[in-house]
């Protein structure tokens, strides 16, 4: 039986580590692209979101190399939104495409207990011994890869030679996909840290710092957003990855050892509340917190990308828009939807940067 | 001290509780005007485009209350739980749940009440409503009293709409949201139009819980419960496909409604096999020709 999971959020990176571990197939995401987009709009419910009709278009090429097997983190709260709906929906879909057998295994979200049970199933019976080692893997994987990805965010924008922190980041990120050992992820991160320190870097180069907001299914997945991080950092903007899977993970399952992250969590929630007392999906409360704090951190404008039918991020706009004039800081709002082009797009946010640019004399 | 409460949104299901709790502490409540044009028009012009019909009547309804009360009433909805199974919990919409934060943010001045309510085995959890009456400078007892006399009122209360009455006509189950199926100007009087071709109604409330509880049964999907309104319509569209006495079902949605996006996938289809169902999306266009024509259609079928 054959796993995937999702391209998004480096879950995928942790998931194979620990599939790795078990001895179990496991089928690396493919990146999202158009083809894919295509398909999800053509079979998609009439009222489904953006990211419903992409992660259908996904699911159904990694259907086509013979995955049957879903393995996703569960969220089962106030936060999840359409979460549990969106993966059982696709599900259907496929099921009856022509891909019979596709099914949903969630895990983690639950409950510790429920996960044991669920990683059973899927992993052949381990010992529980095991079972918690593969856990620790996963955790110390994905804690690595959200830790890299934040080096290639510092980076980025400063580099010297074009490119070279993308090939440093996926270097290493298939370094992490081969994980089979709990004391790997940490030894691979140490040299990942070494051979960062010598990317060639404008230290003089002047930046400016951004924002960048939306739910967590699309500010990791750069289709999704245009690629706009990248944008983001060649037109001269700094900007650190909103949502980090393992901030969430940490903080939600209150994974032992890891109480850092969960003291950040609680934090970032606490800070949220001034404009966002609900808790609604997508960790709309954790985005608030987090834009809050990077504008007390300097930052001088907010983008925030939307999704076609996306009911939390129509609810952060106008949360934002208040932060915005709070702060007195320019905001700018995105939408995607299923069209292909970005052209006009990139020049909006070429023109948003460089009023940023303008106004802090840059 | 004057309390405003929107005629929108869940005040279809609650507005007896709400009205008797705030009277209770002493308080007049002023309600919104039935949903009509002007309200409406109000809604679209201050909501935001990609919404649902629901929630630009509820900002139509928060806006035309301004400055007649001290407070509005904007309650932040969130879950239904069951002290028989910790782990079924089921959710309002994200809008029903952020709705005091997103006024908040856009009407600064606007005075707003925003309870947190919460639901155990199908009752409204107390603590909320003690803190607002705090909050509003009465004491525990009177705040405990008219938590109580709001809850005896809420299980006494006659609906808001007319409740099925067996009369020997053909029935039609309509099937939807609260704040669609009772509001005759966002649903073009869609249940009087029914009831003038001479058929009865069933509507989702018309359907016992056991009974929506059974028909969502037999959905497939449903790992985990999530939606509280779209649960129960899953449910009843289901229970009222064997129903013997329903002849047709309509099926009622908000153009663009998130939560209910994947009805047609996981019940319509399913119900499709027993009875004949039509699905109709009402969004802010006044033009009745195509409704019209969709009903003569589905009830010409039905003959």
């Amino acid at each position: 039986m054959k796993y995937g999971s999702v391209p998004a959020l480096n879950e995928y990176i942790a998931m194979k580590a620990m599939f790795n571990y078990f001895g179990q197939e496991f089928e690396l995401p493919v990146p999202l692209n158009e083809s894919m987009l295509k398909f999800g709009e053509a079979h998609s419910p009439e009222y489904a979101c953006f990211p419903f009709k992409l992660y259908l278009g996904y699911l159904r090429q990694l259907a086509e190399k013979g995955v049957t097997n879903i393995f996703v983190h569960g969220l089962c709260d106030i936060r999840s939104c359409r979460y549990v709906d969106l993966w059982e929906g696709t599900a259907q879909i496929l099921r009856e495409n022509g891909y019979p057998d596709f099914r949903i295994n969630y895990w983690g979200g639950y409950g510790l207990d429920l996960s044991f049970d669920q990683l059973k199933e899927v992993m052949g019976g381990p010992s529980k011994f095991k079972m918690l080692r593969g856990i620790l893997i996963f955790c110390l994987t994905l804690e690595a890869a959200d830790k890299i990805n934040d080096l290639a965010n510092r980076s980025r924008p400063r580099e010297k030679n074009n490119g070279e922190t993308d090939a440093w980041l996926a270097k290493w990120n298939s370094e992490l996909c081969g994980v089979k050992k709990f004391w790997q992820p940490r030894k691979i991160f140490r040299a990942a840290l070494k051979e960062w320190e010598n990317i060639p870097l404008d230290k003089e180069k002047k930046l400016i710092k951004v924002a960048f907001v939306g739910d967590m299914f699309k500010v990791h997945e750069p289709f999704s957003h245009f690629d706009t991080i990248r944008k983001l950092n060649r037109l001269g903007a700094e900007v650190r990855q909103s949502l980090q899977f393992s901030l969430i993970f940490f903080g939600m399952n209150k994974v032992p050892l890891k109480s850092d992250y969960q003291k950040r969590y609680a934090e970032l929630m606490v800070k949220g509340k001034k404009y966002l007392q609900s808790s609604p999906a997508s960790f709309l409360d954790l985005s608030v917190g987090e834009v809050l704090e990077e504008l007390e951190n300097g930052a001088s404008g907010i983008v925030h990308f939307q999704s076609f039918g996306c009911m939390p991020d129509l609810l952060l706009k106008p949360i934002l828009d208040r932060i915005a004039k709070d702060y007195g800081v320019p905001i700018i709002h995105f939408l995607r939807d299923t069209h292909s082009s970005d052209t006009q797009y990139q020049t909006r946010l070429e023109a948003f940067v460089d009023l940023l640019k303008r106004k802090q004399k840059i | 001290m004057k309390i405003a409460i929107p005629r929108a949104g869940l005040y279809y299901y609650y507005h007896a509780f709400w009205n008797a709790f705030f009277e209770a502490l002493g308080f007049e409540v002023v309600i919104s005007d039935p949903t009509d044009r002007r309200i409406l028009n109000l809604g679209l012009k201050h909501s935001h485009s990609e919404m649902c019909l629901p929630m630009k009547i509820f900002y139509g309804h928060v806006l035309s209350l301004q400055g007649l009360a001290d407070y509005i009433l904007i309650p932040q909805f969130e879950e239904f739980a069951y002290s028989s199974d910790k782990d079924k919990r089921e959710y309002f919409c994200p809008y029903f749940v952020a709705m005091p934060d997103m006024f908040a943010a856009e009407y600064p001045q606007l005075k707003i009440l925003r309870p947190v309510i919460k639901f155990l085995d199908g009752k409204m959890v107390a603590e909320p409503w003690l803190e607002l009456a705090e909050q509003l400078g009465k004491n525990k007892q009177q705040a405990k009293a008219a938590y109580d006399a709001a809850s005896q009122v809420q299980e006494e209360a006659p609906n808001i709409f007319e409740k099925f009455k067996d009369n020997g006509k053909a029935v039609i189950a309509v099937i939807g949201r609260p704040y669609l199926l009772y509001d005759e100007q966002a649903n073009l009087e869609l249940l009087k139009k029914i009831r003038a071709r001479g058929y009865e109604i069933k509507t989702v409330d018309d359907f016992s819980d056991e009974g929506i509880e059974r028909g969502f049964g037999e959905l497939h999907k449903c790992y985990h419960y999530h939606w509280r309104l779209t649960n129960r319509e899953y449910g009843a569209i289901i229970a009222a496909s064997h129903d013997p006495h329903v002849k047709g079902i309509i099926y009622a949605t908000p153009f663009n409604c998130g939560p209910d996006f994947l009805m047609e996938n996981f019940s319509i289809r399913l119900a499709r096999r027993n009875k004949p169902v039509i699905s109709i999306s009402f969004d802010e266009s006044s033009g009745e020709a195509g409704l019209l024509t969709r009903l003569d259609a589905f009830f010409d079928m039905l003959k």
